[in-house]
């Protein structure tokens, strides 16, 4: 406790050093902050870098149309001041100052200290690689130069000349070598009690500011290198991958196409060249073996996993509700938490049904949320952990946060599997697991006939390819309207021969064309569904029609790209090589539309056969036997919510299905 | 408002007579009409963008929006930045290396 208290006062220094420049105020200054309007355009323009952002804060406190901007391409002079004011619709926006090479150094150090608020494990981890300490830093200094183009966007001093004058390179290298021993470190003696912490990569999202990696992302590669030091080839999935790697590096990176990386920066690569797939190859890699270090060193330790899942998700509803109330905590969430995208400033939800609050997906809130509460209630109910007075106020902030992120898929699968768990603890000598299994199967197909019994069975089976045939780019001398007439035309005459083989040849994306060809067999086998009208209707049933048309119409793999995809993390051939004209609204157009769903996205990074391994092992985990199979619920509820969302882009989710994996799969759990 | 006023005169020189500086906003249309008599100004922005002004209307008008004749000398913070840093990175070495000295005794 009294050591708690020491790292909270040390913590609380160091957070007010790093705010200092946010607040600075001279009183000598001949500039001083003004009201924001039309007319102080010019002032602020005129007087950049020397207006700190808490002065033109409390300067416009009552003044509701402002927002706070972070600028990254501003030099060092300008970290934590006004470098701009622009006018958009209505609104004002402030640019401020937040060099991305000192913001680096800021958030590192903050979050590296952070980490000494976990509790220090008995078991001291022998000898982490010195390598690492060279390694890792060069590891990152090659990713600034292969993804180039990213990095030069976003910093001033940007350079990837090889010489003794280059400050940003050599800034990057020693940030990084000192980040390494600084983690090494902190770990040593809490790398165990690290899987109990997991929850908080929600609140503590780790996204360095103009930068494309995340703070977790570092961890585990440090990790992943010691794990590949200590076990090298003899770690299976070793070898897998780097048979892997040599088709991934057959996949198409000729054409140069640059993606921004958006809401899923960090984990994403930006550039479509030959080094960055490698780096996010090597990354990737490390990650994973990153991940086995920790599952084989994890200790979990249930009471706390508890509070820490309900503090965060609790903390994570009050800052995105503190974020949509002001402006200035909604800039200082973005910069001190490192969100992936600014939080929302308001409560109203997109398109009238969702909130994504502090998340950058709405979608994976909603999950983490749901995955709170149905891991509380698996604890209380098999663990039979204590119950304090806090968690139900907790509760009902991560239930508040649910309902607002309006996930329906999270609710109702966390009531499905709160229901199941009482019903087989009650019944589990009286039914057996395969029982148990059919009936959940056929409650979700009949539930699902009743759902779609409204539809004609031919409107379930094709209205997936018809709305990826509207999304492609058929008909391209012909109006949008003349499209959708003509494609409805042959999709009703039931003639997809004549849209895609006679009239538009060459036009679709292979994924569209090959499920065209399974759809329409030569031979078709009696009673059994076809594989295509089964997805199409599900997709009408989870309201993933348009999303999943989108990802048909867009994705076309070669050959090569089909059986093993593009490599991890690889979005470039699925966002930019097929040419499709989108039948949306034009201020939807220029949107990023990812694929929403984790099996589509791993389908693009590994393609049919790397699918199909992810799938047998996920059917492997859950036939195994261990000694918390009450988990496998977690697991379950995870799962069957990425297959309608792209959480496997975010860091967050994927730590939470790892930190479920671990709670089945380890003995050594901690209890009360 | 002065220290505006001065800046202008600074980069662009005294109003010509009869022209008197208005806001233009975020008219596309709007044109700015070469002055002959105006001699040319080159001025600069923060990142180090130049643009040469041919009338002293739009080159107040710049001023407005930032820039100065005063060519920017970069601050060099990226230099002083990495000196800082390569001290920390020295000491915390030192400490780390002595650290898992003592361990390993």
């Amino acid at each position: 406790m009294l050591k708690d208290k020491k790292t909270t006062f040390l913590l609380s220094i160091i957070f007010f050093i790093l705010l200092f420049p946010f607040v600075r105020h001279d009183s000598q200054d001949i500039y001083n902050a003004m009201p924001v309007n039309d007319t102080s355009i010019g002032y602020y323009q005129s007087t950049t870098c020397n207006i700190s952002l808490f002065e033109v804060y409390f300067e416009n406190f009552n003044t509701e149309n402002i927002r706070y901007n972070a600028h990254t391409y501003a030099g060092l002079e300008c970290y934590g001041k006004v470098t701009g004011l622009d006018k958009v619709g209505d609104s004002f926006i402030v640019s401020i100052g937040v060099n991305p090479s000192i913001s680096f150094i800021i958030q590192g150090l903050l979050w590296c200290s952070m980490l000494l608020f976990i509790k220090k494990s008995n078991n001291r981890i022998p000898k982490f690689s010195n390598l690492a300490l060279l390694v890792v830093p060069l590891l990152i200094i090659f990713q600034h130069i292969s993804e180039s183009r990213f990095y030069s966007y976003e910093n001033k001093y940007f350079n990837s000349d090889f010489s003794t004058n280059n400050y940003y390179l050599l800034i990057i290298f020693l940030t990084v070598y000192i980040f390494v021993m600084l983690l090494y470190y902190i770990l040593e003696t809490r790398v165990s009690n690290l899987i109990n912490y997991i929850p908080y990569c929600f609140l503590l999202i780790g996204t360095f500011v103009g930068f494309n990696l995340n703070f977790y992302i570092l961890i585990l590669v440090l990790l992943g290198f010691n794990n590949l030091i200590q076990v090298g080839s003899g770690f299976m999935f070793n070898k897998i991958y780097l048979f892997f790697t040599f088709f991934w590096l057959l996949s198409r990176y000729e054409s140069y196409t640059f993606f921004d990386t958006d809401k899923i920066r960090g984990l994403v690569n930006s550039s479509n060249t030959i080094s960055s797939k490698i780096y996010w190859i090597l990354v990737i890699g490390l990650v994973i073996n990153g991940l086995y270090y920790l599952y084989q060193k994890s200790e979990i330790n249930i009471p706390l996993l508890t509070r820490n899942l309900l503090i965060s998700g609790s903390l994570m509803v009050v800052f995105g509700v503190m974020g949509a109330t002001s402006t200035l905590i909604n800039f200082m969430n973005y910069y001190f938490f490192g969100q992936n995208k600014i939080g929302m400033l308001s409560f109203e939800s997109i398109a009238g049904n969702t909130w994504r609050g502090f998340s950058a997906s709405a979608e994976s809130a909603g999950e983490f949320y749901g995955f709170v509460v149905l891991s509380y209630f698996l604890f209380r109910f098999y663990k039979k952990i204590r119950f304090h007075f806090f968690d139900l106020p907790m509760l009902g902030v991560v239930i508040y946060g649910l309902f607002k992120t309006n996930n329906f898929a999270s609710v109702s699968l966390l009531a499905i599997l709160i229901v199941t768990t009482i019903f087989y603890s009650k019944f589990a000598s009286k039914i057996s697991k395969r029982n148990l299994f059919i009936s959940l199967t056929s409650f979700f197909i009949i539930f699902s006939i009743l759902i779609n019994n409204k539809y004609e069975y031919t409107y379930l089976s094709s209205e997936l390819l018809y709305e990826a045939s509207l999304h492609s780019n058929l008909y391209p001398n012909e109006s949008n309207y003349i499209k959708t007439t003509k494609v409805t035309q042959l999709f009703d005459d039931g003639n997809l021969e004549s849209l895609f083989d006679i009239q538009n040849p060459g036009k679709a994306s292979s994924m569209l064309t090959s499920l065209v060809k399974i759809y329409t067999p030569n031979l078709g086998i009696p009673f059994v569904p076809n594989i295509v009208s089964v997805i199409s209707a599900t997709s009408i049933l989870i309201n993933r029609t348009e999303m999943w048309g989108i990802f048909i119409s867009k994705y076309s793999p070669n050959l090569v790209e089909t059986f093993f995809g593009n490599g991890p993390y690889q979005m470039n051939n699925y966002l930019y090589l097929q040419e499709i004209r989108l039948d949306l609204p034009q201020g939807r157009i220029s949107s990023l539309f990812l694929p929403h769903s984790s099996l589509a996205d791993l389908l693009v990074f590994g393609g049919v056969i790397g699918t199909i391994l992810i799938i047998f092992f996920t059917i492997r985990l859950f036939k195994e036997t261990t000694q918390n199979q009450y988990f496998k619920f977690l697991i379950l509820f995870l799962l069957i919510n990425f297959l309608k969302s792209d959480s496997i882009l975010y860091v967050g989710p994927v730590l939470l299905l790892f930190l479920s994996i671990v709670l089945t799969k380890k003995n050594e759990v901690i209890n009360e | 408002m002065n220290e505006l006023i001065s800046k202008v005169e600074n980069s662009c020189g005294v109003a010509p007579e009869g022209v008197l500086y208005f806001d233009p906003g975020n008219d596309p249309n709007f044109v700015f009409t070469n002055d002959p008599t105006f001699e040319t100004v080159t001025l600069y922005d923060i990142e180090g963008n130049v643009a040469n002004m041919n009338s002293w209307f739009e080159c107040a008008h710049y001023v407005n929006g930032g820039w100065s004749s005063a060519q920017i000398i970069n601050f060099q913070g990226d230099k002083f930045l990495f000196l800082a840093l390569l001290v920390v990175a020295s000491v915390t070495s030192i400490i780390y290396f002595m650290n898992k000295k003592n361990v390993k005794r």
